[in-house]
């Protein structure tokens, strides 16, 4: 373990992220989840000096967006839902997959196949376009507004996109556990008269953790990076606003709404978007070095414990 | 013979699961519409649009333009660029991983592992660095090297489109090449081939290589699926007018369903083409 805190990877990756939540959550508890802003500057004959956007390191260090609300403080209000949604689909991505492999894991080769052969076709597809249909289809804005409150179109948008990695991910999984199945010490477990939730917990759940832990990292990785996608191409959790003359609105600063909706500034005022995408990055960096240097830690475990056994 | 015979129905069988399944998640929208569970409209339009798929008739894209004249070329386009993006791919990462093997033996490890963080820099990033990186260029020197994006028939863009779609794959494709080869290099017939006095790169070229080949196609599958990840993003970025990005423009079930069943079809043929090769072996 004190390896593992040692590791210069695992260190930069978890205190960047912890650093950004709390930033992000003490903002709403004590701020008031309120973000700087910088109106108008004037001059001494009150003549406009300098208005907004301002670029980056001339206001801010991250520069404002059209309102002149400063950039780095928007992200960091909106870190924690956009973690916190990433966090929420990659944990029951694995829940579930978990869940359903369990059930699934020991059926007949010859249903094992049917199921590769119906979570196949899904591989050759594109996730972000099945998301993007999807969702587009079912919860835009029409002329009424919204026909369901916010929380069931949060709550759809969840199920979408835990659903799009289910059934390969599911797959996986029971490959997994089928590899650990035919080991011998798992065949003189039967013998020895093992149930199989007995020798699911004692031997093949202490094979596999590792592992999931590992995937979960994957999955965090591909959540993110599937919001960043659906961000870009308009589609804002809880469903796009579009029309009323109005600019879309993204309620909660949420990173991929935010990157959506300041797009038609891409060639102007360029920041806007790219701090998003900026914060994006470094949290995918953060969660892909937490996952190798946990790997490699798994690893080195590996080989000492084996090194002890001869 | 019949045992053959049997494999190419089994086959044929899960390739027409592959439309179905395509075809079922089409036409989930109307069950979801306004989130009731509409099953009646549901059935029925699985049931209309498996007759309009099998017998390729009645596609429409808006509901009065005809599908299959307006999807060919544009998926074309998205093919060529795909296959074009992935030999560039494999070459410049054969071309990295023989460097690193070659050169910076020592250094693997480090490189590595900074291949496998870097990996994880969402794609759509690249794309945006790419294309300002050139519009920087153009201002500052005035020089217009690439066409940052497609406007027109007359301005393609060609190059940064392939490049943003390479990058990805060329990172994966170094990581496991030089995983493998170091992998390959450890085990005992490397020893006894140097001890017989062939050269080193005779060695690379002729047997690592041949070795490390099945392990390649095996990540075949991982490699498509984020290719064409990317191509979601590349079109709609680059304003290619790709297959994905019609997709996006015009939302329609049938138009859907068509472009996954192309796009499945030649990606399931060529995986169950390596899977027998994998399996006569």
């Amino acid at each position: 373990m004190t390896k593992l805190l040692k590791t210069k990877k695992f260190i930069f990756g978890v205190s960047f992220l912890i650093l950004l939540m709390t930033a992000s959550i003490m903002n709403t508890v004590l701020n008031d989840g309120k973000i700087r802003q910088a109106p108008l500057f004037y001059d001494e004959k009150g003549n406009i000096e300098k208005a907004p956007p301002y670029p980056p390191f001339d206001v801010y260090l991250f520069g404002s967006d059209m309102y002149g609300y400063d950039m780095l403080h928007t992200v960091i209000e909106g870190a924690k839902y956009s973690i916190g949604i990433v966090l929420i689909v990659a944990f029951f991505r694995m829940l579930f997959s978990i869940g359903f492999s369990y059930i699934l894991f020991r059926v007949p080769e010859r249903i094992f196949n049917v199921i590769k052969a119906i979570s196949e076709p899904l591989s050759f597809f594109p996730q972000t376009l099945i998301a993007y249909f999807l969702l587009r289809t079912v919860v835009m804005y029409t002329i009424e507004g919204f026909h369901h409150p916010f929380w069931v179109r949060a709550l759809y948008e969840f199920i979408i996109l835990i659903m799009v990695a289910l059934p390969s991910l599911t797959v996986q999984l029971i490959e997994q556990k089928r590899r650990v199945w035919n080991e011998e010490f798992v065949e003189s477990a039967i013998t020895l008269g093992g149930s199989k939730r007995h020798i699911y917990i004692k031997h093949i759940l202490p094979q596999l953790y590792e592992e999931w832990i590992l995937m979960f990292g994957q999955q965090f990785l591909q959540v993110l990076t599937l919001l960043v996608h659906l961000g870009v191409m308009f589609i804002l959790f809880g469903g796009t606003i579009i029309g009323d003359g109005d600019p879309p609105s993204s309620v909660t600063h949420e990173w991929a709404g935010l990157i959506g909706l300041n797009k038609r500034f891409m060639l102007a005022h360029e920041w806007i978007v790219y701090v998003p995408i900026l914060f994006f990055t470094l949290t995918a960096l953060s969660v892909a070095m937490i996952n190798k240097a946990l790997s490699d830690w798994f690893k080195h475990k590996d080989m000492v414990r084996n090194n002890r056994g001869i | 013979m019949v045992k053959h015979g049997l494999r190419l129905a089994q086959i044929v069988l899960q390739y027409i699961i592959g439309v179905f399944i395509f075809i079922l998640i089409g036409n989930l929208p109307i069950l979801l519409r306004d989130l009731t569970l509409d099953t009646e409209s549901y059935i029925n339009g699985v049931k209309v649009l498996i007759v309009k798929i099998f017998t390729l008739s009645d596609l429409t894209y808006d509901g009065e333009h005809e599908m299959l004249p307006a999807v060919i070329d544009r998926y074309f386009l998205s093919m060529k660029t795909l296959s074009i993006a992935f030999i560039a791919a494999l070459g410049m990462a054969f071309l990295l991983s023989y460097l690193i093997v070659l050169l910076f033996e020592k250094k693997k490890d480090h490189i590595l592992s900074f291949i496998e963080i870097i990996r994880s820099v969402p794609d759509v990033l690249w794309m945006f660095l790419l294309q300002v990186f050139f519009i920087w260029i153009f201002k500052a020197y005035g020089v217009k090297l690439v066409q940052t994006v497609s406007l027109g028939a007359d301005n393609q863009a060609v190059l940064l489109p392939l490049l943003s779609l390479s990058l990805p794959i060329f990172l994966f494709l170094t990581q496991i090449i030089v995983l493998k080869i170091f992998e390959e290099l450890d085990k005992q017939y490397v020893t006894f081939a140097k001890a017989k006095g062939l050269s080193y790169l005779y060695l690379l070229n002729i047997h690592v290589i041949r070795n490390i080949r099945q392990d390649l196609l095996g990540h075949c599958k991982t490699i498509i699926w984020m290719m064409l990840s990317t191509l979601v993003m590349v079109e709609y970025i680059f304003n290619m007018d790709g297959l994905m990005l019609f997709n996006i423009k015009h939302i329609s079930v049938e138009l859907f369903v068509l472009s996954s069943i192309l796009f499945f079809t030649p990606f399931f043929i060529i995986y169950r083409l390596i899977d027998l090769r994998r399996l006569s072996i």
